[in-house]
């Protein structure tokens, strides 16, 4: 047996360990990494291969960017910044049929963009928004899927966790990751908002609507999510300008926002501690996936399988958007069976290689498999902030919220395919990164 | 079994609560640093991005026993749901067994590699920074994650009563 095939092997036996043993992913990449390094060169060799990249990779100084955003999305999950959110949108949009719904949907984004995990966000604006809808007499596939379909855009807008994690692990600057996802994330939230006065016209017959707030007073109620405006700022004035690493524009925003709300009072230290201790957990989580990751593809790089990948690729000679519909469906069936971070981390190893090849950006590139693998979240087994949603709502079952996903669904698609066709949508503000 | 298994769980909590600390240390270092280098009078703190990582480091390795703990690594249940209940026991036990042995080991040869830089000193330690302890304390988390398995591994071999009595 060759390296490449002990390469197919192992990628044959990760399955196996993910699918079939039900072993953690990133546990699953660390001992397939070291079983076949152990193959390729023996055991002395394999343990100092693994030890090292443990030590390597969680001590790089980039990677204290995960922590640090972790924590601010925390610290706006305890300060309760997902019902102010919510109110301040209303009062905008309440006055409009269907407004509710559509402050729910950009309620979730701006929230969800923040909140380190999917699922998490959506619990929380589905505690803060739901009732409320109900209340008005929403349609509960209406209200349920404005949560769920609004929390999905938080992988796209800035400073999504998954753009982070992706930059960190490709090595790709976070700053120019984060303005391609920007204007994609933008356009798809304007659609997604557009989309409910539109296409439910018919069901939205029975709900009520709030009375038109003051002018003044819609103005001042900004100020109820000023922790989205100064990590905003912060990331313009930090990324933008060049002066400030991603670690050092997260850690500001974080102890900015967790000073304000100290100041107001609306984070209590047994709060603030209970922030820390998710913080830790959830940031774990990803550091052991990259170490994983990094076993797993030192494993690969032994083999030779990626570059033989780009050799058979170069030789095919077929079209490029041929290979990119393929690398996108295997996406697409990976963000399907298994969490998109941990599908995007394993895939992208494997086809950044060939991708540089054929001459497209990777930022472009980074984007548009984010959006493939979220597609997964349109589905009625796969989509975990749908099965949240309805847990919350306790009302919906999860097939009522796939029903009302399917709204935003052709949005979703239609932009994917435009980001696709014009790669300029998602290029044009990286290009200003400094 | 059971206090060690009360032990573990608590050593855990503890370790976590030792992660939680670790990473306030670090934001509150990143950002005096920053303040002082970037919008303060230029100073630059020497080997504070080295230490920062460290510290971000540690306090990832002491959170994976109690993440594992509460099942928070991320996993997939796409075939394994749908077998039968004694596969998904042996399926589970052997895996637990593996991550034990793995994590054990690797536990013990990031230690050794500690206590080798607290013995022979390293480059960075030339510049007044003292890196082991972190090591140590990675070497701890691993080593805690290392024991939750082998909790995983009795609690599946051997299920509690009311589970035994469904299984039949």
């Amino acid at each position: 047996m060759n390296s490449v095939e002990t390469g197919v092997w192992g990628l044959t036996i990760l399955g196996l360990a993910v699918f079939l043993f039900r072993m953690p992913i990133s546990m699953a990449l660390g001992v397939v990494g070291l079983g076949g390094i152990w193959c390729l060169s023996g055991p002395a060799k394999a343990m100092d291969v693994v030890t090292i990249s443990i030590l390597d990779t969680s001590s790089l100084n980039r990677m204290t960017a995960i922590p640090v955003f972790v924590l601010l999305g925390s610290v706006c999950f305890y300060s309760g910044l997902n019902k102010r959110f919510f109110d301040s949108a209303q009062k905008w949009l309440g006055h409009i049929r269907g407004g509710a719904a559509m402050a729910a949907v950009l309620s979730s984004a701006g929230y969800s963009s923040i909140c380190s995990t999917g699922p998490a966000a959506a619990a929380a604006m589905g505690a803060a928004a739901l009732p409320e809808m109900k209340q008005l007499k929403y349609p509960i596939f209406l209200s349920t899927s404005s949560v769920a379909g609004g929390t999905i855009l938080g992988a796209i807008l800035p400073p999504s966790l998954i753009l982070l994690v992706i930059g960190l692990q490709s090595d790709q600057s976070i700053g120019r990751l984060f303005m391609g996802g920007l204007v994609p994330g933008l356009i798809l939230l304007a659609m997604f908002v557009l989309i409910i006065p539109i296409g439910c016209q018919d069901q939205l017959g029975w709900s009520q609507v709030k009375p038109k707030v003051d002018r003044i007073d819609r103005i001042l109620t900004m100020a109820n999510w000023i922790e989205l405006e100064i990590i905003l700022i912060v990331l313009i004035m930090g990324l933008w300008f060049g002066r400030l690493t991603i670690t050092e524009t997260g850690t500001g925003a974080a102890v900015l926002v967790i000073l304000l709300n100290v100041l107001f009072r609306t984070l209590s230290w047994k709060q603030f501690a209970c922030s820390l201790m998710d913080t830790v957990r959830i940031s774990s989580m990803i550091i052991l996936l990259l170490v994983g990751v990094t076993i797993f593809s030192r494993f690969l790089g032994m083999t030779g399988l990626p570059q033989a990948l780009v050799r058979l690729v170069t030789e095919l000679r077929v079209p490029s958007w041929l290979i990119l519909a393929d690398i996108g469906i295997v996406l697409l069936l990976g963000g399907l069976v298994m969490d998109e971070l941990a599908c995007l981390l394993i895939a992208f190893p494997i086809f950044l290689p060939i991708i540089t090849r054929l001459g497209y950006d990777p930022v472009w590139f980074s984007i548009v498999m984010v959006m493939v693998s979220k597609i997964g979240a349109f589905m009625p087994r796969s989509g975990s902030n749908m099965l949240v949603v309805a847990a919350v709502s306790r009302t919906a079952s999860p097939l009522e919220v796939f029903h009302g996903m399917k709204l935003f669904f052709v949005p979703f698609i239609l932009c994917l395919i435009a980001i696709t066709v014009f790669p300029q949508v998602v290029l044009f503000l990286p290009s200003f990164i400094k | 079994m059971r206090y060690l298994t009360k032990l573990i769980e608590s050593l855990s909590i503890w370790l976590i609560r030792l992660a939680g600390f670790l990473l306030a240390l670090m934001v509150g270092l990143i950002c005096i640093a920053t303040l002082l280098d970037t919008f303060g009078i230029g100073i630059s703190i020497p080997g504070t991005s080295q230490l920062t990582g460290w510290l971000g480091a540690a306090s990832a390795a002491l959170a994976l026993g109690y993440t594992q703990l509460i099942k928070g690594h991320l996993r997939t249940n796409v075939v394994t749901g749908r077998l039968p209940r004694i596969v998904q026991r042996t399926v589970d036990a052997l895996s637990c067994l593996v991550f034990m042995f793995f994590f054990g080991f690797i536990a013990g040869e990031i230690t050794f590699r500690a206590y080798s830089l607290m013995i022979n000193g390293s480059p960075a330690e030339g510049r007044g920074l003292v890196l082991y302890p972190f090591i140590f304390l990675m070497g701890l988390g691993y080593a805690g994650l290392a024991l939750i398995f082998l909790i995983e591994l009795w609690k599946t071999l051997i299920p509690e009563r009311s589970e035994a009595d469904e299984l039949g």
